[in-house]
């Protein structure tokens, strides 16, 4: 059964990146490297105003128009910004926690 | 008929996930109003988006996207996609925090501690309501709609044909639909409002209130988070499904790739661009989803994570998830665009999706893409309704009644209690027809907008104070009605706030002022009245060495 079977390999590679995102493991705590991770997220709210696609109405692939595409991909990589972010930006003063009073 | 034993069925499903959670309930108030912090990373994440995406999602964008093009993906999913987990990081964690340790339950409790103000509840209690309910409205008007649309027939000279009910079986007042404001009478069983042969509008948000209601009444946090990650999967597969149906009848071709490079071609030039937008107006909008940091149902959902590193993966998936929901529903509006639709559709764009939906002439199909539809209004409209019930009984009845005067048990059946009535008052809210309702949508955005600098001062800012959180919140409730009234109070839908720069007219959405007026009053203000206690900072921000 292929696809079951690609089913299964999909929700185990999701359950080890839900593990992997759960661990304590920090990239860097490195002051630069947050820089460069918020300058990224910069970089994001500058190309979401993509003003050099405003009027091109050409189909990328033939299939979808430029400025879909665009956003789409844009999207795409907003997650990985922040896939990173989780690693390079979680704050570190979050203290073991305790039951609620 | 088999479209409503689909939808019948998906709702019989809901209630039995608010059955498990309320045997699984361990009977405290902390568990039904934050299911004990016990949210784990999936059911957060499910939760989370299912919480923030509305009826509008689906329904709204594919309409927006008939109207103005392709745009309208980078106005509200693209920009989202950015600032969404941008709040979930900056607000939510340290919210989360904070809230694990002092046990807060509303933002409202946060605000009264953070700012050592009691009034300050006072003040914001009415305002973070009154934008809830019509938001409230929007869900229980859309899914009423929704369901009338996919049920009802045409009308051919002036009978309906088609339709799934006829004439008298539902009492007439459901049936005639809303009062003509022209001839003083209702619209009539085959008129514009009219029932049309489906499940009366008002009918359809009945049950759909009373579905939600039994459910978050029984099962609490954990039944609404369990019923919104249900429900987000449905609306995400069953968008999927969807889309390639659609795909496959609107382009009458043999492969997908085929039917998508076909439709592709049919799309008005004006609609495959964003020249029916304004630059300036789309940078503006990406303000409007700041109003997730202080919307208070998420503020609640971000407090039954299990740990801060719960929120990691919202923070990823959240884009992708808009993605995979906003990309399909936008190519739908801007096709349907190309394609001849009748008049009576095409002036009413929140009905085009049904419409193609209705279109494809299977029952079974129509039946379960209803149920998607409806799975994404009603993932937020639990989350509200269990948040205005919790925020009754803590920040009113159990803040001045005193805490020792209830019990932990009396506080359930206190909130349950509010949790009816609110319901009530939001279902005769919704009989009056307030239409206007849909672009208020909007307007409540940018009032929880408008209150952004004020929750992200409370986190990180030591020097913010009482009076510059009142000034805040004031100056944002003055600008927003001064805005609003000069919208015409929603009436014109297409408004914006004009800066003139010598010859040049800049057009920016209303939320601009309002969040910098907010911002810089906030500023001011704190600079210039007393810093709060150093006892009242420690408890927040850690000592400086």
């Amino acid at each position: 059964m292929p696809r079951a079977e690609c089913f299964a390999t999909l929700a185990m590679f999701f359950g080890h990146f839900v593990a992997y995102l759960s661990s304590p493991v920090q990239l860097s705590g490195d002051p630069a490297m947050k820089i460069f991770v918020w300058l990224l997220v910069l970089v994001l709210v500058v190309l979401h105003q993509d003003f050099w696609n405003w009027r091109d109405g050409s189909l990328v692939g033939g299939i979808l128009p430029m400025g879909l595409a665009y956003h789409m991909a844009l999207t795409a990589a907003t997650a990985v910004v922040w896939f990173i972010a989780t690693r390079c930006l979680w704050p570190a003063d979050l203290e073991p926690e305790e039951p609620a009073p | 008929v088999i479209q409503l034993a689909i939808i019948g069925g998906y709702l019989v499903l809901l209630l039995l996930v608010g059955a498990v959670a309320n045997r699984l309930s361990r009977g405290t108030s902390g568990d039904y109003m934050l299911a004990s912090h016990t949210i784990g990373p999936v059911l957060l994440t499910l939760s989370l988006f299912g919480t923030a995406m509305t009826a509008f999602a689906l329904v709204g964008s594919t309409g927006e996207s008939f109207k103005q093009g392709i745009g309208v993906y980078g106005l509200l999913a693209s920009s989202s996609a950015i600032v969404h987990p941008l709040c979930f990081l900056l607000l939510g964690v340290k919210l989360w925090q904070w809230g694990h340790r002092y046990g807060y339950r509303t933002q409202v409790q946060f605000f009264r501690d953070r700012l050592g103000s009691d009034r300050i509840g006072l003040v914001l209690f009415p305002i973070l309501v009154g934008m809830v309910i019509p938001y409230l409205l929007i869900g229980v008007m859309s899914a009423g709609l929704f369901i009338n649309v996919v049920t009802r027939g045409e009308v051919v000279e002036g009978q309906v044909v088609g339709g799934t009910f006829t004439e008298g079986i539902f009492p007439a007042f459901f049936e005639r639909g809303s009062v003509d404001p022209e001839t003083g009478q209702p619209h009539g069983f085959a008129g514009a409002s009219g029932s049309r042969g489906g499940v009366p509008r008002h009918v359809a948000s009945l049950v759909v209130c009373a579905i939600v209601l039994t459910y978050v009444f029984f099962g609490g946090m954990r039944g609404t988070a369990w019923a919104n990650a249900f429900q987000t999967t449905v609306f995400l597969v069953l968008g999927g499904i969807m889309f390639v149906i659609l795909a496959h009848r609107l382009g009458g071709q043999e492969s997908l790739l085929e039917n998508l490079r076909v439709l592709g071609n049919t799309i008005p030039e004006s609609h495959r661009s964003r020249e029916l937008m304004s630059p300036t107006r789309f940078l503006s909008y990406m303000l409007i989803p700041l109003s997730i940091g202080m919307f208070p149902h998420i503020f609640q959902h971000w407090l039954t994570a299990r740990s801060a590193a719960t929120f990691k993966l919202p923070m990823v998936m959240h884009p992708i998830f808009l993605l995979v929901l906003w990309a399909p529903c936008v190519l739908l509006g801007a096709w349907a665009a190309g394609v001849a639709l009748p008049a009576a559709v095409a002036s009413h764009p929140n009905e085009i999706l049904p419409f193609l939906v209705r279109n494809t002439g299977s029952e079974v199909l129509v039946g379960l893409l209803t149920a998607g539809v409806l799975a994404a209004i009603m993932s937020s409209l639990d989350s509200q309704f269990l948040c205005l019930g919790t925020m009754f009984t803590e920040d009113i009845l159990v803040h001045y009644g005193g805490e020792n005067r209830f019990s932990d048990r009396a506080k359930v059946w206190i909130a349950r209690g509010f949790i009816v009535l609110i319901v009530a008052a939001t279902y005769l809210l919704s009989l009056f027809d307030p239409r206007q309702v849909f672009t208020l949508g909007v307007w409540c955005f940018s009032g929880f907008s408008s209150l952004f600098p004020l929750a992200l001062a409370a986190v990180y800012w030591r020097g913010l104070t009482k009076w510059g959180a009142y000034a805040s919140v004031l100056t944002a409730v003055v600008l927003w009605f001064a805005l609003f009234h000069a919208s015409g109070y929603a009436r014109d839908d297409t408004y914006a706030f004009q800066l003139e720069w010598g010859s040049v007219s800049i057009e920016l959405m209303p939320v601009v002022p309002m969040v910098l007026g907010a911002a810089v009053a906030l500023l001011l203000v704190s600079l210039a009245t007393p810093k709060p206690s150093p006892e009242r900072l420690a408890r927040f921000f850690p000592t400086r060495r």
